[in-house]
């Protein structure tokens, strides 16, 4: 394998595949799984590590005519170029976890609140239609026992009034 | 009657047991029976053989390797 600025780099134009080496305490293997998913669906992905802190990545493309050296080399720059970007990502979301996770919580609390005062809402709409209902039941009752009356026997008290 | 032998390797280290044995499975269910697998463990590889009664197709090892990957990555 040549090296390369310190990444060994093995090419095999006959199989469009380029083999190259990543040293884990730089790229960790977490990278360069999330990495490789973002490359499966162009390029043919293999991992091996022969020896502790580092990896070997092969890379072979899935298109059917050859590629040249140049090209296999685009490839290896453009998936290292991806493995900064995800560990850059990574960096960012560690150092901002906390401040996240406070704004969630507070969205959280805060969509929780306003389901329990709807449903306080709710609960007080009810205990109102409860009331009335019980309100209407009661003056049904009254007009009943009023219509059972004869109407000479005046239950209203109307007579007096008139009278009067 | 001619047959194709392959025997891939794989890192325990990167590639899970139950993702080979999901991707054997997969496999098994589109290829049974003219494909035969088989999985072992060697110190620290994992080393799966298939069997084949045909020539294994283009693309074919390398697609169980991109689906091994695949599991194992999600």
């Amino acid at each position: 394998m040549r090296s390369e600025k310190g990444i060994k780099t093995k090419l095999n134009p006959t199989d469009n595949e380029i083999v190259f080496s990543l040293n884990t305490k730089i790229y960790p293997q977490e990278a360069i799984y999330k990495t490789c998913y973002v490359f499966i669906d162009k390029m043919y992905i293999y991992l091996d590590s022969p020896k502790k802190g580092e990896i070997i990545a092969s890379l072979k493309s899935k298109l059917s005519g050859r590629l040249s050296a140049e090209e296999l080399e685009k490839i290896k720059g453009e998936f290292l170029n991806e493995l900064l970007n995800i560990l850059l990502r990574n960096g960012v979301i560690k150092k901002n976890q906390k401040i996240m996770e406070y704004i969630v919580s507070g969205v959280v609390n805060a969509s929780l609140e306003e389901k329990n005062e709807n449903k306080t809402m709710q609960r007080d709409d009810e205990d109102d239609t409860i009331d009335i209902e019980k309100e209407i039941a009661s003056l049904k009752e009254e007009l009943d026992k009023i219509e059972e009356k004869n109407f000479e026997d005046d239950p209203l008290g109307i007579r007096g009034v008139v009278n009067n | 009657m001619e047959t194709n032998a392959q025997l891939l390797r794989f890192n325990s280290a990167l590639y899970s047991k139950e993702s080979l044995r999901r991707t054997i499975k997969e496999f098994r269910g589109i290829y049974a029976p003219e494909i035969f697998f088989k999985m072992t463990q060697k110190g620290k590889y994992f080393e799966v053989g298939i069997v084949s009664e045909k020539k294994l197709e283009n693309g074919f090892v390398e697609e169980f390797l991109n689906y091994s990957l695949f599991l194992n990555i999600q």
